[in-house]
């Protein structure tokens, strides 16, 4: 086991120290602490700006995950049926039309289950 | 929806709070609950007609199978309030029962009539669906007497309305086709939870907190109702008390005619006094002579908060349905008037070992009449989709 190093940034009075290796909380593996890390974390304590790099990390951290490459996928898709149909020039055409107003129709319905519910219990 | 009008009417016994919609717009009106004989020797015609709001001044005959004085000229409303026969609610009143619910009722429909067709003087207005509210001790009993009479055609005769030349009369000719009644207290419940135009919940951590059991205690002029809601539905069992901040009020105006040789024409010339900021809690018995009335009112208001919280105590332990709650909610207009005192009065019962924490929702004085809004045009929606296989209902 090699000793661990402390990097300071007296500026702003923020201390880090480096081990070996670090467990990933979200993963809970054990992973050895990169060259990459460890050289960043230098710069940034050389800097006086090791705050910013922490703060900057955490945020990357617990920011939701951006939309992944098969979602991607799927607005592409999606767009270009778009422009077909734009091209086509037949936007309101029977095909997304239908579909609304079934779904119109199916919601109504529920809304009248909830409607008469409403009424039953506040109404007279 | 949208080419149908609906009327929401809150009955309370110290304001009747309106709520029209039109063909999709909505209109909102409040005027006191207060009636007064129109005595044509007695009358006295304002100095600058202009400067007097319609409202202030109705002077209005009702022909109506609703009512048993149908040759009678009242002072409805504000105008109602400066004369000196005025007839304010009285303690335990039978709202079906008196002529005055449905004086003011069709006075305020009529006022909303005319804003819709200025300049003419002989309106009809046909109302789809009317919404009513009764206290929950009449709601039972009393709610198909007055579903039947309001049902149907009434006439409204407007003998003065400001800005229109003398001797010109407007002629109101109101159509009732439906009628649905509400509960107070639980008509709040719905306008806390669903929204006026789409009738979708807008609130759903109340709906959950439901699940557990939500207490209502709706503080008006004469009586205070407790609804319990449990599983978003009200629970039957509570009845309401007569109790409200009218009795207060009528301490007040004594204690302050008798010490301050002042004389408020009404509770709701009070009323309005005690909603302005503490810096208007004054009265002026002669020119220049300020005499400060918070001695008088802060005591009332004490009173009547500590009461309240009993009630409220007495209720939750009163029923097993709704031991369990999680949530209680002061609503009513009284309970915004002494919003501090009662939450003063809550401390003490927190010292007591038995919490009362009251949430006051914004708005708590006109969730009824947004709940009738609500009931009303739930009761077309209904009505619409049973004589229609298919309902369209666009928003």
């Amino acid at each position: 086991m090699t000793v661990s190093r402390t990097y300071t940034d007296y500026t702003n009075k923020i201390a880090i120290t480096i081990p070996d290796s670090f467990i990933d909380v979200k993963t809970g593996n054990n992973l050895k602490v990169s060259a990459k890390i460890q050289e960043q974390i230098e710069y940034h304590a050389k800097n006086n700006s090791l705050h910013h790099y922490v703060f900057s990390a955490l945020h990357d951290y617990m920011k939701p995950k951006v939309i992944n490459s098969s979602q991607n996928e799927l607005i592409l898709q999606e767009l270009s049926t778009i422009r077909k149909l734009v091209e086509k020039g037949d936007l309101g055409s029977s095909h997304p039309k239908t579909n609304q107003s079934k779904r119109i129709n199916k919601r109504s319905q529920l809304e009248m289950n909830e409607v008469e519910d409403v009424l039953d219990a506040f109404g007279g | 929806m949208e080419n149908n009008n609906f009327l929401a009417v809150d009955l309370g016994n110290s304001w009747y709070k309106v709520l029209a919609a039109d063909n999709g717009s909505l209109a909102e009106y409040e005027l006191p609950n207060a009636i007064a004989l129109f005595d044509e020797e007695f009358y006295e015609k304002y100095y600058d007609e202009e400067d007097v709001k319609l409202e202030e001044n109705l002077i209005v005959e009702v022909k109506s199978e609703a009512i048993s004085a149908k040759r009678e000229i009242y002072y409805a409303g504000k105008s109602a309030t400066r004369q000196r026969n005025v007839s304010l609610t009285s303690f335990n009143n039978q709202k079906v029962e008196e002529d005055r619910t449905f004086i003011l009722l069709f006075s305020a429909t009529a006022f909303h009539a005319i804003q819709q067709s200025p300049n003419e003087t002989d309106i009809f207005y046909e109302i789809d669906q009317l919404a009513v509210s009764l206290p929950t001790t009449q709601y039972k009993e009393k709610k198909e007497l007055l579903k039947k009479k309001l049902k149907g055609t009434h006439t409204i005769i407007l003998h003065k309305v400001p800005m229109i030349q003398e001797p010109k009369e407007i002629v109101v000719k109101i159509q009732v086709n439906d009628v649905i009644v509400g509960a107070e207290g639980a008509c709040a419940y719905l306008g806390l939870t669903r929204d006026l135009n789409t009738l979708e919940i807008k609130d759903e951590d109340l709906v959950k907190d439901s699940k557990k059991g939500v207490i209502i205690g709706d503080l008006g002029g004469d009586s205070v109702d407790f609804v319990g809601i449990k599983n978003n539905r009200p629970v039957a069992s509570i009845e309401g008390e007569t109790f409200g901040i009218n009795l207060f009020l009528d301490h007040i105006i004594k204690k302050v005619s008798k010490n301050e040789l002042f004389k408020f024409d009404s509770r709701s010339e009070l009323e309005e006094k005690l909603c302005a900021d503490v810096s208007e809690w004054y009265v002026e018995p002669f020119a220049g002579v300020r005499k400060d009335i918070s001695k008088y009112v802060i005591p009332q208001l004490k009173t009547m908060a500590i009461k309240y919280l009993e009630l409220f105590d007495q209720i939750r332990s009163s029923s097993t349905e709704i031991k369990g709650s999680v949530k209680y909610i002061a609503v009513g207009g009284a309970a915004k008037l002494a919003k501090k005192q009662i939450q003063e009065a809550a401390l003490k019962w927190n010292q007591k070992g038995r919490p009362i924490e009251l949430m006051f929702p914004e708005n708590l004085e006109k969730l009824n009449v947004q709940g009738l809004l609500i009931l009303a045009k739930m009761n077309h929606l209904k009505k619409q989709s049973n004589s229609r296989q298919y309902v369209t209902y666009n928003r």
